[in-house]
């Protein structure tokens, strides 16, 4: 190879590798500004990747891809916009929790410069033999830590990136993608009532007596759990609380979810993981495994597409499926975050906000109120009191911006709406508990 | 208080005054709980918002009866069914005799009330004869379930700060905060030795080591080897080696060979070791239990 095709070749790997690591994992590419970065060529050696990317070097010579094949009579090298082509459509991370994303976000865009720079000191055959003493050609750690956030970087043996990949864990939420709405979530104030309904819980199951002095019995809803609409599955369930029970893919209709029958409660069925993505993604389904791609989108696209079909699901909850999810994730980041709550708690807090949703009580006025008040009754329940409760009523009143009188009101109305059911079968409140699990 | 005719204080709970009431409709005895509700307080105490919720899932012939709730701006009302006497106050009336007929009983009705609470993953957590009721007609039911919680996903948050000390297990006194139905079962044992002396406790400490001190110089001071991991419970600390100078039969001279046996299975350290309430009324000693209390 001529010292000048040389030279070309490196360029190419620069121009490549700058290209890939500006790809942030929500899909979006700030444009790669090479002029920046060419006249270091000489100095640079693209070797060095920012430290958390895993290199896939082919070096064995049988296996090793001619990079002339690759690259050198492919149009990349001479069209820069064809860069693009090449590279979509891209691999997307569907599934980050917004606090992987950050990070990731910061990585990538540290990355590139600081790699560079870090080369630019480096001896140039240091560098190059640095790589050729790894022998392995190809090399993948399944640790779930390692590539549940990392993109895996195939190349030829002359580091020229071939291929670029991330292997994502199925049951991954993707909550990345509503992030921005989380931001909305604050300035909301809980009382503003700029439609009919009323935030007042109680008023809206007509239990709010006329005078405070009177008193209100609730007799009724201590009486035995018998449903005429659902006694059968109810005794079905009741005596096989098995996973089996999970995983039915029975979709209580709104009619028997307003019944009283809460063991028909899904966890899956509001905040279901089948709304991650949304169309955007094909799956390929191979004899051992099954493999997704998941097409890049615009996250605002995303966004209403989901809500779309979780009103088309549910026409009658006024909540959308991006506020849900906000709402929840204030409700850990409150407890868990600030106050230190495990997440038994916060997912027992979940099951009751969700099967209020489902009863089709929380509206915008009441919505953050009764998020509150569930995530006060989780608490109480398991065994958070004292000094502890204090605190996470006063963190529930900041962080949702209410005042204690109607904290206290609402943790009332939950309970009456709640039937004064918050005893929850360990199969309804697992599911959220894994899921918390698996994000933090 | 409209419904109900306020009959006579019965003493305080946990939380707030109890009272005997009679439903003017039906004539019914009740017992009401009354709590305070404060604005600016907690809401909901803990403790009332635990029998509610708790309570409303254990419909059972030996687990006392939530009729009602009744609810006003300042205060929270729980109404429930009306019992001649607790434990305590009947044991209080034996004069040191007790027919063992009614030790068993009790106790067989003591662990299916247990037995009920635990199969619906609910921990009683402050099992004593204080929180026992009788009835003239020999009934026994569970009470107070202000302290209990349900149990299931084993996560080391549980409070340590659980059952009176005197019914308290080894485990939680060492502080222990992943525990399951075995703590339930020790206060069983405890209630059941206190049933067969017509009323003395087994081991009535003053303080937390005084309490393991009276346990261990009674059942031997466990070691890694019948108790492993023991030393790892955030409250630990050694002890000396007891080795048990009384015999079960001076304890519980009045029980017979079986009951020993039983009580023996549940006063066991190391809470893995325990009994569970659906063994235990399985022991022989319940063998000759007669029909009708079995069915009752």
């Amino acid at each position: 190879m001529s010292a000048h095709s040389l030279e070309d070749c490196r360029q190419r790997h620069l121009e490549a590798l700058v290209f890939l690591r500006n790809i942030s994992l929500d899909g979006s590419h700030k444009d790669t500004v090479l002029g920046h970065f060419l006249p270091e060529v000489e100095s640079t050696h693209p070797l060095c990747m920012p430290r958390d990317i895993r290199r896939l070097g082919m070096r064995d010579k049988d296996q090793t891809i001619s990079e002339e094949k690759l690259f050198g009579k492919s149009p990349l090298a001479d069209e820069r916009g064809r860069v693009h082509s090449f590279i979509e459509p891209r691999i997307r991370l569907s599934s980050l929790s917004s606090g992987l994303r950050s990070r990731k976000h910061n990585s990538t865009k540290n990355g590139s410069c600081e790699s560079l720079s870090t080369s630019r000191q480096r001896q140039y055959s240091g560098s190059f033999s640095d790589c050729s003493n790894n022998s392995s050609s190809l090399e993948l750690r399944p640790q779930r830590s390692h590539h549940r956030d990392d993109r895996i970087y195939v190349m030829s043996s002359k580091k020229a990136p071939v291929v670029v990949f991330s292997a994502l864990p199925y049951n991954r939420r993707g909550q990345s993608r509503l992030e921005s709405t989380r931001k909305n979530a604050n300035r909301q104030l809980s009382t503003i009532s700029d439609n009919g309904d009323s935030g007042d819980i109680l008023s809206t199951l007509g239990l709010r007596s006329i005078d405070g002095e009177q008193e209100l019995s609730f007799a009724g809803l201590l009486q035995s759990r018998f449903c005429p609409v659902c006694s059968e599955e109810k005794d079905t369930q009741k005596s096989s609380e098995s996973p089996d029970f999970l995983s039915k893919d029975s979709v209580p209709s709104l009619t028997s979810v307003f019944c009283v029958c809460d063991n028909a409660y899904d966890p899956h069925l509001l905040d279901s993981p089948e709304l991650v993505v949304g169309r955007h993604s094909t799956q390929l389904t191979f004899q051992s495994y099954i493999a997704s791609i998941i097409y890049y989108v615009k996250p605002s696209d995303l966004k209403r597409e989901l809500n779309d079909k979780f009103r088309e699901k549910f026409p009658k909850i006024k909540l959308t499926l991006s506020k849900l999810r906000s709402l929840k994730r204030e409700m850990l980041k409150i407890a868990n975050t600030e106050c230190g709550v495990d997440l038994v708690t916060v997912a027992h807090s979940y099951v009751f906000y969700e099967k209020l949703v489902l009863k089709c009580l929380i509206n915008k006025p009441n919505r953050k109120m009764c998020a509150g008040a569930c995530l006060m009754l989780a608490a109480k329940l398991n065994d958070v009191k004292g000094q502890d409760l204090q605190n996470l009523i006063e963190k529930i009143e900041s962080g949702f911006r209410l005042n204690r009188r109607d904290l206290v009101d609402t943790e009332f109305g939950v309970l009456v709406a709640m039937e004064f059911s918050l005893h929850t079968p360990i199969s309804q409140v697992y599911p959220h508990y894994e899921r918390l699990l698996y994000e933090s | 208080m409209q419904k109900y005719e306020r009959l006579e204080k019965i003493g305080e709970g946990t939380y707030g005054t109890v009272f005997k009431a009679k439903n003017k409709e039906t004539q019914e005895i009740v017992a009401l709980k009354r709590v305070r509700l404060d604005d600016d307080d907690e809401g909901v105490p803990s403790s009332a918002l635990r029998e509610v919720c708790l309570l409303k899932e254990l419909p059972h012939k030996n687990i006392v009866r939530l009729h009602d709730v009744l609810h006003s701006e300042k205060k929270l009302t729980l109404v429930f069914e009306h019992c001649d006497q607790d434990l305590k106050k009947y044991f209080d009336s034996l004069n040191g005799e007790i027919d063992p007929d009614v030790v068993q009983s009790f106790m067989f009705q003591l662990l299916r009330g247990l037995s009920f609470c635990h199969s619906n993953n609910i921990l009683h957590r402050d099992l004593k004869p204080q929180n026992l009721l009788i009835n003239k007609n020999g009934e026994l039911k569970l009470a107070d379930f202000g302290l209990a919680r349900a149990f299931g996903i084993p996560v080391r948050c549980y409070s340590a700060e659980v059952v009176t000390l005197w019914y308290r297990p080894p485990d939680v006194l060492f502080g222990a905060k992943l525990y399951t139905t075995s703590i339930d079962m020790w206060s069983a044992g405890c209630i059941f030795a206190e049933l067969a002396n017509a009323g003395r406790p087994l081991f009535p400490g003053s303080d937390v080591d005084d309490q393991l001190k009276r346990i261990f110089k009674l059942l031997g001071t466990p070691t890694e080897d019948t108790w492993p991991n023991m030393s790892k419970l955030p409250e630990y600390k050694a002890f000396p080696i007891y080795h048990p100078a009384t015999s079960f039969s001076q304890v519980v001279p009045k029980l017979n060979p079986k009951g020993r046996d039983l009580l023996q299975k549940l006063l066991v350290c190391n809470p893995q070791g325990r009994l569970s309430a659906d063994e235990a009324m399985l022991h022989s000693y319940f063998q000759d239990l007669p029909a009708h209390i079995g069915n009752m």
